[in-house]
C-alpha cells in the first residue's frame, strides 16, 4: 500500500504544480490579453473616466466643504453685527427718541413717525444648488463593462466592439465635460464667498456710522439738557408765572437753540437710519408715511415669528 | 463657431461699475447694492453644456460643410457638360447654387441677387448683327410731337438752339432729328442674346423717353451708330495733333464740321447724357429681366429653351434639368437640416423620402414640364421620373448596404474620419467635403455606377444625360453615407470636438468670473475705506464741537450730506422760523 500511495502523492503533487503552472499561464495570458481587450472594447476610456470623476469628485468636495465652512462662519458674523444694528435701531426710537422729546417738550412739542425696521439676514441664499453639484458616475458613464451580461459581452465580440468603444468613449468626453463645468462650479463659490467678504466689511461701515452718531446724540443731548436746565432755573426766577409749562425759546440764549437744531436734524437723519433695511430690499426710507411703516414692520415680525 | 461663442459668455463686471453704483447711493445702502451686484449670471452651467450639446446636433455644419460643395460640384459638372455648353449663357455654378438655396415651393422667386451683377446681364450667346428691327417709328414721332413748342419748334436738348421739323428748317443744322442715345444697334448687342430679356422689353426700353432726344439732323448723321464720345475723342485728337504739326486739309475740314455742328459745349453735354441714357437702360434691362424671372417664369423659360433649341438642341434640357435640380436639392437640404423624416411629419426616413420625392414631381410636373416644346415634354417627364425612382432605390439600397459599405470602405471611412476631424484652419470645410468625395468615390460610385448601370441606362438614350444622371446621383448618394457616417460619428470624433468646444467656453466664463470678483473686491473695498475715513473725520468733528460747545450744526449738516439723507432744516432762521409756525416738530 505503501507505494502505491507514494504513486498517489507523487502524482497529485505533479498534477497539483502542473495545475499551477496552467494557471499561471492562464493568468499570464489573461494580464497581457486584457490590455488588448480593454483596447477592444473601450474599457481603458471608461478606466479613465472613473479616475477622472474621483479626482474631480475630491476637488469639488474639497472646495465644497471650505466654502460651507467659510459661509458659516461669515454668515455668523453678519448675523452679529446686523443683531448689533437691530439694537442701535431700536435704542434710537426706544430711549434716545424718549429722551430728546422729554426735554424738547419743556420749549417746544416734538413728535415722532414711523417705527423701526428690524433687519435679518438670510444665509440661506448662500446654500449651494443641489442641481450644481457633480453628476453622479452614473448620469455620466454610459457603459458599465463590470455589471455586463452574457448577451452584452457577446454582442460587443460580434459588432467588433465598435458601439462599446463608441459608448465608452462618449463617457469619457462627457466626464471631461462635467470637468470644466465643476472647474466654474468652484469658481462660483470663490466668488460668492468674496462677496460675502465684502458684505461683512460695509456692514462694520454701518455698525460703526451707528455707534459714532448714537454716542455724538446722546452727549448732545447732554449738553442740550444741561442748557435747558439752567435756562429752566433762570427763566422761572423771572417769570410772573412759575407754572408756566414751556420755556419761551424767544427768550432762549442763541447757543441752546443751535443745539436744538443740531438735534432736530441729528434726529432726522437718525429715524431713517433707523427705518432702513441694510440687507433686504424692503424697508426703503419711508418719509411721511406712518401708516406704511406700521404695515412694514407688521409685515416684518409675522415674518419673523413664521422663521 | 466663434461667433457664436457671445452667447456662452458671462456677464462682465468692471471696477468703474462697481464704483459708479456705490457712489450713486448713500453709504448706507452699500450692502444692499453689493449684495445685489452679481459676479456670474444666473444661468446655470449644466444649460451651457446642454446648450453646446443642442448647436452640435442642429445640422446646419454639414449642410454648410458638405452639401454646399457637393451640389456645387454636381451643378458643375451639368454647366460645364461639353454637350450642353450652358456655361456659355452666364450660368455659373455657384450663382445658380444661390438661385437653389432661395428656393421655397409656395414662392417661386428668382433672388434679387442673383440678378444684381452686370455680369448676369451679360450672359448672352452669339447675337445676329444688324437689327434695327428695334426702332420704332411711331415713338419717335411721338416724342417729336411731345417735345414741339408752341411755335412749332423744337429745342435741341444739346445746345438749346431752335430747331424746325422736317421741311421747315433752312439747312440741316437746324432741322430735327430724333435720335437714340444709345443706338438701337448698340443696345442689342449688348442685351439682344439675353434669355432673360423679351424681344417687347427690348423695344420698350430703347425707345423710351429718357433714351431719345431731339438734335439737328447734322448732329445725327454724325453720330450715325457711333457715340457722342466718339466725336469728342476725334475732335480731342484733332486739336492735339494741331498743337504740334500742321492737319492736313481733310483733317482741318473734319475739325470745322465738327466745331460747326457742336457749338459751345454741346459735345460735352451730348456725352452726358448719352451716359445717362445707356445707365438706366441697363437699369431698366435688369429690372425687366428681374420682373420676367418674377412674374412669368414659365414664358421666360420657354425663350430661354427655345432659343437654346436654337443653337444646340440640347440646351433647352440642360435648363430644365436645372430648373428640376432645385427642388431636388431643396428637399436635399431641407433633409439635413431637419431630418428626412421630420421635416416633411413623417415617422420613418423612407416614408418621408417619398413624401418629399412626390412633391418634387408635383414641382417638375406643373412648374417645368409646361415650359418645354411638346416634343420634349413626354421625354423629359420621362427622365424625371427614372431620376426620381432611382433616388428612392438609391437611398434604400444604400440604407441597405451601409454595413458592406461599413465593411467594404473601412479604410475609406478612417481616411473621412481623419478629415472630418482636421482643425477648420488646416482645411475647409469644402475641401474636407471634396477630399471625402474622393475617397468615396471608390466605394459609392461603384455602388451607384452599379445601380445605374442595370437600371437607369436603359431608360435614358441621350448620353449627356445620362452623365448628369451619374453626377447628381454619385453626388447625392456620396453625401448620404458622409451624413450617416456623421450620425454614427464612430470614433467619438464629435464628442471630442464637443469637449474641445466646452473646455473653450468654460475657460472663458471662468477667466471672466475671476476678473469681475477681482473688480468687485478691489472697487469695493477700495469705496467702503474712503467711507470709513471720511465719516470717522465728520464724526470727529463733531463730537469736537460738542466738546468744546460749538455750534454742531455745520458738522450735522455734512453728515447728513455724507449719508444723502435730505434735510430741510439748513439754517438757524430756518428752525426758529419753523418753532413761531408750527405747533409741534415733527421727526419725520
Amino acid at each position: 500500500m505503501g507505494w502505491l500511495s507514494r504513486a498517489k502523492s507523487w502524482v497529485a503533487s505533479k498534477c497539483n504544480s502542473l495545475k499551477s503552472t496552467a494557471s499561471s499561464i492562464v493568468d499570464k495570458v489573461k494580464e497581457t490579453c486584457s490590455k488588448v481587450w480593454n483596447a477592444f472594447t473601450g474599457k481603458h476610456y471608461t478606466d479613465e473616466a472613473e479616475a477622472i470623476h474621483d479626482e474631480i469628485n475630491e476637488r469639488y468636495d474639497k472646495a465644497r466643504a471650505n466654502y460651507q465652512e467659510a459661509v458659516q462662519q461669515i454668515s455668523q458674523e453678519i448675523q452679529e453685527k446686523v443683531s448689533k444694528i437691530n439694537l442701535n435701531k431700536k435704542e434710537i426710537y426706544e430711549k434716545q427718541f424718549e429722551r430728546f422729546k422729554s426735554i424738547a417738550n419743556r420749549i417746544h412739542n416734538v413728535t415722532v413717525k414711523g417705527l423701526p425696521f428690524e433687519d435679518f439676514f438670510d444665509g440661506s441664499i448662500y446654500e449651494l444648488n443641489k442641481n450644481q453639484e457633480i453628476r453622479s458616475k452614473e448620469n455620466l458613464i454610459l457603459i458599465d463593462f463590470d455589471q455586463m451580461g452574457f448577451l452584452e459581452t457577446a454582442g460587443m465580440i460580434l459588432t467588433l466592439g465598435f458601439f462599446s468603444r463608441k459608448k465608452a468613449k462618449e463617457s469619457l468626453e462627457r466626464v471631461k465635460q462635467e470637468r470644466e463645468r465643476v472647474f466654474e462650479e468652484i469658481e462660483k463659490m470663490k466668488a460668492q464667498q468674496t462677496k460675502l467678504e465684502v458684505v461683512s466689511e460695509s456692514i462694520d461701515n454701518v455698525v460703526n456710522y451707528f455707534e459714532q452718531l448714537i454716542k455724538n446724540y446722546s452727549s448732545l443731548l447732554d449738553r442740550f439738557e444741561f442748557g435747558i436746565q439752567s435756562q429752566r432755573v433762570k427763566q422761572s426766577s423771572d417769570a410772573s408765572n412759575v407754572f408756566s409749562l414751556k420755556l419761551d425759546f424767544k427768550l432762549l440764549p442763541i447757543v441752546h437753540l443751535e443745539e436744538f437744531q443740531a438735534l432736530f436734524n441729528l434726529s432726522i437723519v437718525l429715524k431713517q437710519m433707523a427705518n432702513l433695511g441694510y440687507l433686504s430690499s424692503e424697508g426703503e426710507v419711508i418719509v411721511k408715511d406712518v401708516e406704511a411703516s406700521e404695515l412694514l414692520f407688521q409685515k416684518v415680525t409675522e415674518a419673523k415669528l413664521s422663521a | 463657431m466663434s461667433n457664436s461663442t457671445k452667447k456662452y459668455e458671462q456677464i462682465s463686471l468692471s471696477s468703474e461699475d462697481v464704483a459708479s453704483k456705490l457712489n450713486g447711493a448713500s453709504p448706507l445702502q452699500a450692502s444692499r447694492i453689493l449684495i445685489d451686484m452679481e459676479l456670474f449670471e444666473q444661468r446655470s452651467s449644466l444649460d451651457v453644456i446642454d446648450n453646446v450639446y443642442k448647436d452640435f446636433e442642429s445640422n446646419q455644419n454639414v449642410v454648410d460643410e458638405l452639401v454646399t460643395p457637393l451640389g456645387l460640384s454636381v451643378l458643375d459638372s451639368v454647366i460645364t457638360h461639353k454637350d450642353l455648353k450652358l456655361d456659355r449663357t452666364g450660368l455659373t455654378a455657384s450663382r445658380l447654387w444661390e438661385d437653389i438655396n432661395c428656393f421655397e415651393y409656395k414662392n417661386i422667386h428668382a433672388s434679387s441677387h442673383a440678378l444684381s451683377t452686370k455680369q448676369q446681364l451679360k450672359g448672352s450667346r452669339k447675337v445676329t448683327p444688324g437689327k434695327r428691327g428695334n426702332v420704332q417709328k411711331h415713338k419717335l414721332e411721338a416724342h417729336k410731337v411731345k417735345n414741339t413748342r408752341r411755335d412749332g419748334t423744337i429745342k435741341n436738348d444739346l445746345d438749346g438752339k431752335k430747331l424746325y421739323r422736317q421741311g421747315q428748317g433752312s439747312s440741316t443744322l437746324n432741322t430735327v432729328n430724333t435720335e437714340h442715345l444709345q443706338s438701337s444697334e448698340s443696345f442689342h448687342r449688348q442685351f439682344g442674346g439675353n434669355i432673360l430679356l423679351t424681344k417687347e422689353n427690348g423695344k420698350t426700353i430703347v425707345n423710351s423717353d429718357e433714351n431719345l432726344a431731339s438734335i439737328s439732323e447734322r448732329q445725327n448723321k454724325m453720330k450715325l451708330d457711333g457715340t457722342f464720345a466718339n466725336i469728342k475723342e476725334k475732335k480731342e485728337q484733332l486739336l492735339s495733333k494741331k498743337k504740334t504739326t500742321k492737319l492736313s486739309k481733310s483733317e482741318q475740314e473734319q475739325l470745322d464740321r465738327i466745331n460747326e455742328s457742336f457749338t459751345g459745349s454741346s459735345l460735352e453735354a451730348g456725352v452726358a447724357m448719352e451716359k445717362e441714357a445707356a445707365k438706366s437702360n441697363f437699369k431698366a434691362a435688369q429690372d425687366a429681366a428681374f420682373n420676367n424671372i418674377k412674374d412669368n417664369t414659365a414664358e421666360i423659360a420657354t425663350q430661354a429653351s427655345t432659343k437654346a433649341g436654337e443653337q444646340t438642341g440640347h440646351q433647352a434640357l440642360g435648363h430644365a434639368v436645372l430648373l428640376m435640380l432645385k427642388p431636388i436639392f431643396y428637399e436635399f437640404n431641407d433633409s439635413f437640416k431637419n431630418g428626412i423624416d421630420a421635416g416633411v411629419g413623417e415617422d420613418s426616413a423612407l416614408e418621408g423620402l417619398k413624401v418629399r420625392l412626390k412633391r418634387v414631381m408635383q414641382y417638375i410636373r406643373t412648374e417645368i414640364v409646361p415650359t418645354l416644346t411638346k416634343a420634349l415634354k413626354d421625354f423629359f417627364d420621362n427622365f424625371c421620373k427614372v431620376i426620381i425612382d432611382s433616388i428612392i432605390g438609391l437611398a434604400t439600397g444604400i440604407f441597405k448596404s451601409i454595413l458592406t459599405i461599413l465593411i467594404e470602405g473601412f479604410s475609406a471611412l478612417v481616411g473621412a474620419l481623419k478629415i472630418l476631424s482636421k482643425s477648420s484652419n488646416e482645411m475647409s470645410g469644402a475641401q474636407k467635403a471634396d477630399a471625402i468625395l474622393k475617397l468615396f468615390s471608390a466605394t459609392v460610385v461603384t455602388f451607384v455606377v452599379f445601380y445605374f448601370e442595370s437600371s437607369i441606362l436603359p431608360a435614358i438614350p441621350i448620353p449627356f444625360l445620362q452623365d448628369i444622371a451619374l453626377a447628381l446621383l454619385s453626388g447625392i448618394a456620396s453625401s448620404l453615407v458622409v451624413y450617416v457616417l456623421d450620425k454614427a460619428d464612430i470614433f467619438s470624433t464629435k464628442s471630442e470636438l464637443r469637449t474641445k468646444r466646452i473646455k473653450e467656453i468654460f475657460e472663458m466664463r471662468v477667466q471672466q468670473i475671476k476678473e469681475n470678483t477681482d473688480a468687485f473686491e478691489t472697487a469695493s473695498l477700495q469705496k467702503l475705506a474712503e467711507d470709513k475715513l471720511r465719516f470717522k473725520a465728520l464724526s470727529d468733528s463733531l463730537s469736537q464741537s460738542i466738546q468744546d460747545k460749538k455750534d454742531p450744526n455745520d458738522a450735522v449738516l455734512k453728515i447728513a450730506d455724507f449719508l444723502k439723507v435730505e434735510l430741510s432744516v439748513k439754517s438757524t432762521d430756518d428752525f426758529l422760523n419753523m418753532l413761531k409756525t408750527q405747533d409741534s416738530l415733527e421727526i419725520a
